[in-house]
């Protein structure tokens, strides 16, 4: 998550690598390219481990699914800040519009407009958001950085639809929120229709929620397992209901890095006592 | 059929007993509940508090819209003509339910919770309006609040689970 997650601008892939050396000079070894449910299951890890860990992070980006969502130059954020960490070729948008207030729609409207600025000598991105400024998602300092970068954010916006003309994407339709929360401060939008911009783009990039991939668990897994509001659940310690199986970091507690290092340490502690337990 | 007929047909039409509107509002949510039940074993256990959470609450609204039916202010007024709005036929319509498929996720079912409980509280809303104050009146008012609570608590689920989960 913290490779393909953040930009290489936020967190350098050299800081990353150095720390992944500390842990492999520790004898562990990390086995890539192997996709649980298909390279191996979940009945085989159990099979010839104790224990194991699921920290599998938010690869997955939620959809809006307005009208044109499914056009191939409408995408996640998740998935294109892979493809850039990658180096995958996309073509990149002369033009784009991110649909997001949060850190990870920052992240990507400004690794976008990184690569824009040196390929065209330019920027052109638009993020627009649902919420107001006063309460964006995002940290403070990305808003302000967004904007030295050249970004044009536009707040309280509600999108509404992907416009395609003839086959191509050519912007997205939004709708001023009127309000967003209630008197109770409950989420409630009311949108005013006559007050609507078409933002250009030739690509729209979705930054909403981001969820985890659990098909990996199977079935059988997913029942036996007790779970807490579409989160695995989990005690103190990240163990879960079934005795072999700890969850951490992103998948069960929200995105944020230092906290799923910090939940690491913990499952480590946790999985050595319950080994220790068992020898006695 | 002649112009004066038809209007007198289109009059007819758009008033219904106070009966019927009830009958009908009990079926909404006889259909919303029986649908999420039966969605229950069908959907990941990851989600399926959402659909057990649904289900309860037209439970809860299905106890509570049959005995206003039976209440006594209400069955002395139970015959009484009310005028239908526009929204009389989509609210209708509601009633008969979409396949979401057989693995619905979360944000399907949602989507579908949230159009029924906007469709609902329109209903209601427009039938206090062209009703005259009384007890008729309070009592749509009453269904639009309960619909209009359980619409928001969706959209707070909504924004938390869907647009801001993980960001």
């Amino acid at each position: 998550m913290p490779r393909y997650g953040i930009p290489e601008y936020r967190l350098p892939y050299e800081m990353l690598d150095r720390d992944i050396d500390v842990i492999t000079s520790l004898g562990v070894k990390i086995e890539t390219n192997t996709r649980v449910g298909s390279d191996i299951s979940m009945d085989q890890l159990h099979t010839d481990y104790d224990a194991v860990v699921l920290a599998i992070g938010l690869h997955l980006g939620r959809s809006t699914r307005i009208p044109g969502a499914e056009h191939k130059q409408v995408c996640k954020a998740v998935d294109l800040l892979r493809n850039i960490t990658d180096g995958d070729k996309f073509k990149l948008p002369k033009q784009a519009v991110v649909i997001g207030g949060g850190n990870v729609a920052m992240d990507i409207a400004r690794s976008l407009a990184r690569l824009q600025k040196q390929k065209f000598g330019g920027v052109k991105v638009t993020v627009t958001a649902l919420e107001d400024r006063a309460h964006f998602l995002a940290d403070p300092v990305e808003i302000k950085e967004c904007s030295e970068e050249g970004i044009e954010i536009f707040d309280a916006r509600g999108p509404q639809e992907c416009i395609i003309e003839k086959g191509k994407l050519k912007g997205l339709r939004t709708w001023k929120v009127r309000s967003i929360f209630d008197e109770q401060g409950r989420f409630a939008p009311a949108y005013d229709e006559s007050d609507e911009l078409i933002h250009e783009g030739d690509m729209i990039i979705e930054a909403i929620g981001q969820m985890s991939d659990v098909s990996i668990l199977g079935e059988q897994l997913t029942e036996d397992l007790e779970w807490n509001r579409g989160r695995i659940q989990v005690d103190d310690n990240g163990h879960t209901s079934v005795e072999w199986f700890w969850a951490a970091g992103d998948c069960v507690k929200g995105p944020d890095v230092v906290h799923a290092v910090a939940d690491g340490h913990r499952v480590a502690g946790s999985i050595e006592r319950w080994l220790v337990g068992r020898q006695k | 059929m002649t112009e004066g007929h038809s209007s007198d047909y289109e009059r007819l039409q758009s008033k219904k007993s106070l009966a019927e509107i009830l009958e009908v509002a009990v079926e909404f949510e006889r259909t919303a509940r029986d649908f999420y039940t039966n969605l229950i074993p069908k959907v990941s256990k990851q989600i399926r508090y959402l659909v057990e959470e649904l289900a309860e609450e037209e439970q809860h609204h299905f106890d509570l819209f049959s005995k206003l039916k039976s209440r006594p202010d209400i069955e002395q007024l139970i015959q009484a003509m009310v005028d239908t709005p526009a929204s009389d036929q989509r609210f209708s319509d509601a009633i008969h339910l979409p396949d979401l498929g057989e693995k619905p996720d979360d944000q399907a079912v949602l989507q579908f919770a949230l159009g029924r409980e906007h469709a609902a509280m329109e209903q209601y809303r427009s039938l206090a309006e062209s009703t005259e104050e009384g007890p008729i009146k309070e009592l749509f008012l009453f269904l639009a609040n309960e619909e209009t609570l359980h619409k928001n608590q969706l959209e707070k689920l909504y924004y938390e689970t869907i647009h801001s989960g993980g960001v």
